[in-house]
């Protein structure tokens, strides 16, 4: 074996080993089988909780915008106060939520620091064929604009005029 | 042209407190026949089951989109002419001009007002 091939044998070796360490730090069976589960489970929870907390609340201003031909001046006044209390407790779900996003977030920003040591080993553009990108009407499917992003109600009824 | 209020809505979205919450602003707005679905494959069976005088849809719903059963309804001889209103947080140019090229009579952002909603209903139908 020459001396160029056994160096060029050593930067492979070195290369293999960095990329194996790389990509054992991602622990990707933990991250399959713990931590993306958990976010997943994180995320349910949060819908389920947010739902559950406007369905109090608009079961509350149902309730008060149904009782006011219903009861006296007094009784009303204190029906209102009853279900206002009814409404701030449901306004703890913003705290409840805000806990399990911050731990949702930092699962992915943990995942995204590995991925960008993994990727800075990787060649990506010889890496596999590029994610195919939707098709048809599937293009127009990108949920909620970011701030600064689409357009606003006066705009679209500018252009329904 | 007059709206009546016992005329018949559908109101589609696939989030249930979404459909409370359009279902309330509407009865608040004196109409009282309201009936839901939660994806665009039951609103069109329901719309073809029994004749309905207003369509207030999500877009963003599966296996059928809001777009979907809007296309379908225009599709459909006896629906062609139904009013339909599209009710979405997709608010980017390109959903509002493919909504209209596919016949909505209007586009609501969410989040939306009971006011807007009755000056679109209003927009469409007429005042009430």
């Amino acid at each position: 074996m020459s001396a160029s091939e056994a160096d060029e044998r050593r930067a492979l070796l070195h290369y293999v080993m960095a990329a194996r360490r790389a990509i054992a730090e991602l622990r990707p069976a933990q991250m399959r089988l713990q931590n993306l589960p958990t976010a997943m489970s994180q995320m349910g929870l949060i819908v389920e909780t947010t739902e559950s907390a406007a369905n109090q609340i608009m079961q509350a201003v149902d309730e008060i915008m149904n009782a006011r031909d219903e009861l006296s001046p007094p009784a009303y006044r204190s029906y209102v106060e009853e279900k206002c209390l009814v409404v701030l407790e449901a306004c703890s779900f913003q705290d409840i939520t805000g806990q399990r996003i911050t731990k949702v977030v930092e699962t992915l920003l943990t995942l995204e620091d590995k991925l960008a040591g993994l990727s800075g080993l990787l060649d990506e553009e010889q890496a596999v064929e590029p994610e195919p990108a939707p098709e048809g009407d599937a293009v127009l499917l990108n949920g909620p604009a970011m701030p600064g992003e689409g357009v606003d109600q006066d705009e679209i009824d500018k252009l329904f005029a | 042209m007059a709206v009546s209020k016992d005329m018949s809505i559908l109101i589609v979205d696939d989030y249930k407190t979404m459909l409370r919450i359009v279902r309330s602003l509407l009865e608040q707005l004196g109409f009282r026949n309201v009936d839901e679905a939660t994806d665009g494959k039951s609103a069109f069976d329901m719309i073809a089951a029994r004749p309905y005088g207003l369509v207030i849809s999500d877009w963003n719903m599966q296996p059928v989109t809001g777009l979907d059963l809007l296309k379908r309804v225009r599709a459909n001889a006896s629906t062609a002419n139904l009013p339909f209103i599209m009710v979405t947080a997709e608010a980017r140019t390109e959903n509002v001009v493919a909504a209209r090229q596919a016949g909505v009579n209007n586009y609501i952002i969410k989040p939306f007002t009971q006011a807007v909603l009755k000056q679109k209903i209003a927009a469409v139908l007429g005042e009430f």
